[in-house]
């Protein structure tokens, strides 16, 4: 039976006193315990009292295991799980929307679920190698817009590439994924990192592209990101921050990734990549064969009406016999710390599923 | 000016005039995923209780992937089944498709309400189940025999913070469902359908400046059921017309929800930028809260807006009312119309049982006369040749 609590229109008109609780429900700020649980709980008795939450009374405060009985429950979420899916919605949009933003962790390992792969494709037959498998044009050529930067002694090189979307296909045309192709200049050529799309891992990619490659196809692919590797300098990190509002993307980088490079003083002369179509490699060159690679891409994995933001790719080869966390390992350290109230909000791979369902268009 | 988006906008003060080419309209909702619509394995229990597992297997344009295929190129893995559908005159065979499962349409089975009334001696077994990826949908109204697709993913219940549940469906091809429709008399339900706004024969050629969006998607609005049960759905191709600006879609939520702004929604895609010196973020703010968890004293400060609030929640809940009553007397016409379609077609069933009756009849008689015919034909046959014997036989005597 129908109530005239449970109409939408009624759900909107009120769902804005429910923000000021959302806003709070963010995992690090809660974590901050400056609010508490019975914060919590009184903001939601305030909003429930002037009508917030959507016919709240059968929607929002039913019991928690019948509100997560759909399959989506097995999949991570940094919000506590047995909080209302509607209070963690609202929080989701709410970080979105804010001056903070959100990031995603594609390499984590409590998200192997919808994990990233990276694989590298070098050689001099890479752009045959790309246009045989994939849907799209790949240049042989790209012209080299190389940079070199030396600060504090120590060699920065950057390069600028093409970004482009192609469809891995099997044999009868239907599509098993879409992978995001970073092209950048190189002495074969061009050489290639594709990104796979969360859930399909790298090492999937390889097991299925390496198998057909002959010696004489002047082609090797890595797997950037093994799921097993014995050292972790060895894996490369996957992070995406995003917003409704590029700005807040690009600050985001720039106080949780730059500060993290300070020892080439990358603040002096990163630049964000100038369309959807190119992407930026900074290779950081060390010591003798100990070198840094950071990949800078605008891409979210997400419909674009959702959010805009940048993907980044880092690779650490620089802690050769060293205990220190990965470049990749701080970033994501400092991006989330529990006190970095203006950092980015650290999301799960159960709220990526829902908005890149909810996603309503490419805009 | 031209935006990161590649889109051509005028800016004059807060008002912006979008001009936007119709394919922007015309894109459809939902990111693929990995594992659900691209190399979908979706695990599903059919009726025997086991499990199975249904393969999604689409081709990139089905999925409105068409930026990732290079029309101009060859001799790639999968070219022959990409051309065969780019040149398929009807077009693919399914497209990607939004579908919302509205709480206040949907009581699901297990839910704490439905339990309490569980022990009712009149009880009816509650049908409605939460979605799931590999469900089939079914055109709401007809019986089950009109099938619109499946869905391949559904996002977690209410976790779009609407009481909603999203999901994604590779649906069939409009036309074929649109055909059946018609047979059983049934149509989609667009009570907000502006023909005037949405003419898709009309030529806008003022040069006001103001590019007006095409018309809506055929299968937008159409109501669905699932498979096994009584879940209702809703398709969704098209953006919504909230979504009229091509902005953020959270942020023209919020407007086009608002009642503060003093602005309506004027159908057109003209539309008002947030002052960024105006009250709106405000909504964000925490309201105060007193650091050391002392008492709860800020009861006081929302009793003023209270007021406001509450008699805003009365008038809503009255125009929901009328809003339900004014479906359910849709859904009573749908269903009248429904029955009607099968009176219909079960006096046309009778009707053809009687002809066939009466041709039969008729080819009996006709069988008969054409019996009795050849016999009287073999008769004179007969004493024809008999008459030829004899005067045969008396030339020869």
């Amino acid at each position: 039976m129908l109530t005239s609590l449970h109409h939408p229109r009624f759900a909107l008109q009120y769902s804005y006193a429910s923000i000021g609780v959302a806003s709070v429900l963010n995992p690090s700020f809660a974590s901050s315990r400056m609010i508490t649980t019975k914060h919590i709980y009184f903001l939601l008795q305030i909003a429930h009292s002037v009508g917030a939450f959507h016919a709240s009374r059968s929607f929002i405060l039913r019991s928690p295991s019948i509100l997560f009985s759909s399959e989506k429950e097995n999949l991570p979420s940094t919000y506590d799980i047995s909080l209302p899916a509607g209070l963690r919605g609202e929080a989701v949009r709410s970080a979105l929307k804010s001056d903070r933003g959100v990031c995603f962790n594609f390499t984590c390992p409590s998200n192997s679920v919808r994990n990233v792969g990276v694989v590298k494709v070098s050689g001099k037959g890479t752009a045959g190698f790309l246009n045989n498998k994939l849907s799209n044009t790949f240049p042989s050529k790209i012209d080299e817009a190389i940079s070199l930067f030396n600060p504090n002694g120590l060699e920065v090189k950057v390069e600028r590439g093409v970004v482009t979307d192609a469809g891995l296909l099997n044999s009868k045309g239907q599509i098993i994924d879409v992978l995001n192709v970073c092209s950048f200049p190189s002495s074969d050529g061009i050489e290639a990192h594709m990104m796979t799309s969360p859930g399909h891992a790298g090492s999937q990619l390889f097991d299925r592209l390496d198998p057909f490659i002959f010696p004489l196809d002047g082609v090797k692919l890595i797997d950037m990101c093994p799921s097993e590797v014995g050292q972790p300098s060895e894996k490369s990190q996957v992070f995406t921050f995003a917003a409704t509002k590029i700005e807040t993307a690009q600050n985001c980088i720039k106080e949780s990734v730059l500060p993290i490079f300070d020892e080439w003083n990358l603040e002096t002369f990163f630049t964000f990549p100038s369309n959807k179509n190119e992407c930026i490699r900074y290779t950081f060159s060390k010591g003798e064969n100990e070198y840094a690679e950071l990949i800078v891409c605008e891409e979210v994995m997400l419909p674009s009406c959702v959010s805009r933001g940048y993907t980044v790719v880092i690779s650490d080869h620089t802690l050769k016999n060293s205990d220190r966390p990965t470049l990749g390992s701080r970033v994501w350290e400092l991006s989330t710390f529990e006190r970095n109230f203006n950092g980015p909000v650290a999301l799960g791979q159960l709220e990526y599923e829902t908005l890149r369902i909810e996603g309503k268009f490419d805009c | 000016m031209l935006d990161a988006r590649g889109l051509d906008y005028l800016s004059l003060g807060n008002i912006i005039f979008i001009h936007q080419p119709f394919p922007f309209f015309l894109q459809k909702g939902g990111k693929p995923g990995f594992g659900y619509e691209m190399t979908g394995h979706i695990k599903k229990a059919d009726d025997t209780g086991e499990n199975s597992v249904i393969i999604t297997k689409a081709s990139p344009l089905e999925l409105d992937l068409e930026h990732v295929v290079d029309q101009q190129k060859g001799c790639y893995q999968g070219q022959e089944g990409v051309v065969s559908l780019l040149k398929n005159k009807k077009g693919v065979p399914r497209n990607l498709y939004s579908v919302t499962f509205p709480e206040e349409d949907n009581f699901y089975e297990g839910q704490k309400d439905e339990e309490e009334y569980s022990n009712h001696p009149n009880r009816i077994p509650n049908e409605t189940k939460i979605p799931k990826a590999g469900d089939a949908m079914y055109v709401l109204g007809s019986n089950k025999t009109i099938k619109v697709g499946t869905l391949t993913s559904v996002a977690e219940r209410g976790g779009t913070s609407f009481p909603e549940t999203v999901a994604l469906a590779l649906v069939r091809r409009s036309e074929s469902i649109l055909q059946k429709m018609k047979k059983l008399d049934l149509e989609i339900d667009r009570d907000n359908f502006n023909e005037e706004i949405f003419d898709a024969s009309r030529k806008y050629d003022d040069a006001s400046g103001i590019i007006m969006p095409p018309p809506l998607d055929p299968l937008d609005g159409l109501q669905v059921i699932l498979e096994n049960g009584m879940t209702r759905g809703l398709l969704k191709a098209t953006p919504a017309r909230r979504l009229k600006f091509g902005q953020n879609m959270f942020e023209i939520e919020q407007w086009a929800t608002s009642d503060d702004n003093g602005q309506e929604d004027t159908g057109s895609i003209m539309g008002f930028l947030p002052d960024s010196n105006s009250d709106q973020g405000d909504i964000l703010s925490v309201p105060n809260i007193d650091k050391d968890d002392s008492d709860n004293d800020d009861d006081a400060g929302f009793d003023d807006s209270n007021e406001e609030e509450l008699n805003a929640a009365i008038e809503a809940s009255r125009i929901a009312a009328e809003e339900a009553r004014r479906k359910e007397e849709k859904l009573s016409i749908l269903q009248n119309r429904a029955m009607e379609a099968v009176a219909k077609r079960k006096a046309a069933k009778e009707d053809a049982q009687a002809k066939k009756e009466t041709v039969e009849q008729i080819d009996e008689v006709d069988i008969e006369s054409e019996a009795k015919r050849k016999a009287l034909k073999l008769d004179m046959l007969k004493k024809k040749a008999e008459e030829a014997m004899a005067r045969r036989k008396g030339k020869k005597d």
